[in-house]
């Protein structure tokens, strides 16, 4: 049996597993903690009499692959599921209906040709007032005013939604 | 070379999955792959390649670089690829007409009763009803494709549903097709002319040259199976000038006899101008295959692959030479690879086909999930009766989304790995083999053949002369 | 047979789990403490005594890490 002690400050214990997994078919790993934030992995061999000496080199390169996949999933997570959403759901459309007459049609879409005279911006939202950049800080400072709303204890109120 | 994962740039290395494969590095997202050279990848990692070079442009294009990502195109190619996920219904619907068989192949997972006992017949009123069934599939692609035992034991009812069908069809005009698996035993030339008169696609076995083929499936016949099978062939083949009329297909099962014979399995392909073979493994599923027959005729997953890089070197060996033979599982993995609109084939894809791709009609009208969960000689996988049940009871029941789970990558540690845009899970193997359908997958049989045939494709195709043939074998 | 088995790395649910498979190979059962799980592992069929506990953990492993 061989024995290697992995700092969890450097890997985390996901990538100890995805690693052990590789090594599951033809060895017997066990993991016990070690000090603080350290475990030991010990590996054992199926066969009998099996120079465990390069597995060992094996084992820490799967690590850092294990790390690094850990890493570039986790960095991509959101646009994979952009990208993943927009294709298998992005891809329902409305269904289409014969209405020569326009009765289905809404009032916007009926009158989109009418533009409004609004000099003092009386009919925009409250959102064009406040652009897109500024919305979330906007509702925010306006919030913050009631110190228990339950906006400011889900986010906790230090002005700034990530 | 050891990667250096604290000097990674985040904002610019976009999403790939790896593996290193000799001296390169092999990278994968679920559109594209590339390969690169150890300094190429960690300079990649770092966002450090030279903007103006032929790599970083290369690697742009393909998604791997984060801010260059063309979302919209990575979508629409997303969902070009994975299109069998939003088309609606099953198209594959496979019939077992008949349990009985004439013979003994020694690898049969059918499990043949006797041959005087006509129970094991798919009736016509069952036949009835499973048509109706399969006409509810709301895909415009409807195949037929009769299994046995041996089919043509039960020839009438073949006909009837082919009738039948064609009436149906009359209304509801879809795009259908049928085809046949038949060890060629009970044709004759009169069946043989209804079957070119309907297009109907047939299939037979071909194990090999005559003491391959033989040996694997003994016949009751004295003749002997290869004699009927290879005659049959040759007719079939003379009608062939004509190009309406439709190839017969054929596939090796592959004992431990047959790989230590694999050059010859493939020669008789060729000698029959057979184009394509396929280097399948065999499958222990059902209880007609014990341990003992396990030990007779099977082999370790190790041994198979062992042969089957044989078999594919004298495949691309022949091809160099201009002699047209193509492997089967990698034309389908070639096509996952380098076409745009890949390939879903049912067996690699996530989820897998069962259930959603295909259905598997038993001759008493128990409906199953595909043909290998017909083949386990259990109800595990039963999913209904063409006499109880619809359509939507069958394809929508807990046992067929516990089969989707069961079969979708990103379930998996599949989902870590480089392959997977080209791989695919059987949760009927699975449970089968492992009793479990979540099992530790890398340590599957499957994942293994698969991963050797991977690593042999993506090692192969840096040889620009098997780049080209296989790059024929998909155009 | 007794194995020691750290809170901290391995899941009370695979455990739980990894039990159940085994069970028709020996009788197994666990007590809980504050940092381990002592796992008692007696009446061994007699075809697996020598690998029983290296198989064991090593499943215990595979069932853990899916809870990760």
């Amino acid at each position: 049996m061989e024995i290697i002690t992995i700092d969890t400050k450097v890997y985390s214990l996901r990538a100890i597993f995805g690693t052990a997994y590789v090594f599951l078919d033809n060895y017997y790993i066990f993991l016990d903690n070690f000090e603080d934030g350290k475990i030991q992995v010990k590996i054992k061999s199926k066969k009998e009499n099996e120079d465990l000496e390069k597995i060992i080199d094996e084992f820490k390169n799967e690590l850092i692959n294990a790390s690094l996949r850990l890493k570039i999933s986790e960095e991509n997570k959101k646009i994979r599921e952009i990208i993943v959403t927009s294709a298998l759901y992005g891809r329902v459309e409305a269904p289409r209906i014969n209405d020569p007459k326009g009765i289905c049609k809404t009032w916007e879409e009926s009158h989109s040709q009418v533009k409004i005279n609004d000099p003092k911006g009386i009919c925009k939202t409250w959102e064009e007032i406040n652009s897109n950049d500024n919305v979330h800080k906007a509702v925010n400072n306006e919030i913050l005013k009631e110190k228990n709303s339950e906006y400011c204890k889900m986010f906790k109120c230090d002005g700034d939604k990530n | 070379m050891s990667i250096e994962i604290d000097k990674i740039n985040g904002n610019k290395v976009g999403f790939f999955r790896f593996k290193k494969l000799n001296d390169f590095y092999l990278l994968a997202n679920e559109i594209f792959f590339i390969k690169l050279s150890e300094t190429d990848f960690q300079n990649f990692l770092n966002g450090t390649l030279d903007k103006e070079g032929d790599i970083y442009k290369d690697l742009a294009s393909k998604g791997f670089i984060k801010d260059k990502i063309d979302v919209k195109k990575l979508t629409r190619l997303y969902r070009t690829k994975n299109n069998f996920l939003l088309k609606k219904g099953v198209s594959l619907h496979i019939i077992i007409i008949t349990k009985r068989c004439n013979h003994l192949c020694v690898y049969c997972q059918a499990g043949s009763p006797e041959l005087q006992k006509d129970i094991y017949d798919m009736k016509e009123d069952v036949a009835q009803k499973t048509v109706d069934l399969i006409f509810q599939s709301p895909n415009k692609n409807i195949t037929i494709e009769f299994q046995g035992g041996e089919p043509l034991i039960n020839f009438k009812t073949i006909k009837f549903i082919i009738e039948y069908a064609k009436e149906k069809n009359k209304k509801l005009n879809k795009n259908l097709n049928f085809s046949l698996v038949t060890n060629l035993s009970l044709m004759t030339e009169e069946i043989y002319d209804y079957f070119l008169e309907s297009k109907v696609n047939l299939c037979t076995s071909l194990d090999g040259p005559k003491h391959v083929h033989d040996k694997n499936r003994p016949f009751l016949n004295p003749i002997g199976s290869y004699e009927i099978v290879s005659g049959w062939i040759k007719k079939m083949k003379k009608k062939e000038v004509d190009p309406s009329v439709k190839k017969i297909g054929a596939l090796p099962t592959l004992t431990k006899y047959s790989l230590e014979h694999i050059k010859e399995v493939i020669d008789e392909y060729i000698k029959y101008d057979l184009r394509v073979i396929h280097l399948r493994q065999l499958s222990f599923l059902g209880n007609s295959f014990g341990d003992e027959k396990r030990e007779e005729f099977g082999y370790s997953p190790e041994e198979f692959i062992f042969y089957w890089k044989k078999g594919m070197d004298y495949i691309i060996e022949k091809n160099k030479k201009g002699i047209d033979i193509r492997e089967r599982g990698v034309m389908i993995m070639l096509e996952k690879i380098f076409k745009e609109q890949g390939n879903a084939f049912l067996d690699l894809r996530s989820p897998c086909g069962a259930g959603t791709g295909q259905l598997a009609y038993f001759y008493n009208g128990d409906v199953y999930s595909c043909d290998e969960g017909r083949m386990t000689g259990n109800d595990l996988f039963l999913l209904g009766n063409v006499f109880k049940n619809n359509y939507e009871d069958i394809t929508e029941c807990p046992k067929e989304k516990a089969l989707i789970t069961a079969s979708t990558l990103e379930n998996f540690s599949c989902d870590e790995c480089v392959y997977k845009p080209y791989c695919g899970i059987c949760p009927v193997l699975n449970y089968t083999l492992y009793n479990n359908l979540f099992p530790n997958i890398k340590m599957t049989d499957r994942c293994k053949l698969h991963t050797a045939m991977l690593d042999y494709i993506f090692l192969k195709i840096e040889d620009r002369e098997v780049l080209e043939i296989f790059k024929k074998w998909i155009r | 047979m007794e194995i020691k088995i750290n809170k901290n790395i391995y899941k009370k649910e695979s455990l739980k789990k990894t039990i159940q498979v085994y069970e028709s190979l020996a009788k197994i059962d666990f007590l809980e403490e504050s940092n381990f799980f002592i796992v008692k592992i007696d009446d061994i069929n007699e075809e697996v005594k020598d690998i029983i506990q290296d198989e064991f953990c090593n499943y215990l492993l595979f069932e853990s890490g899916k809870c990760l």
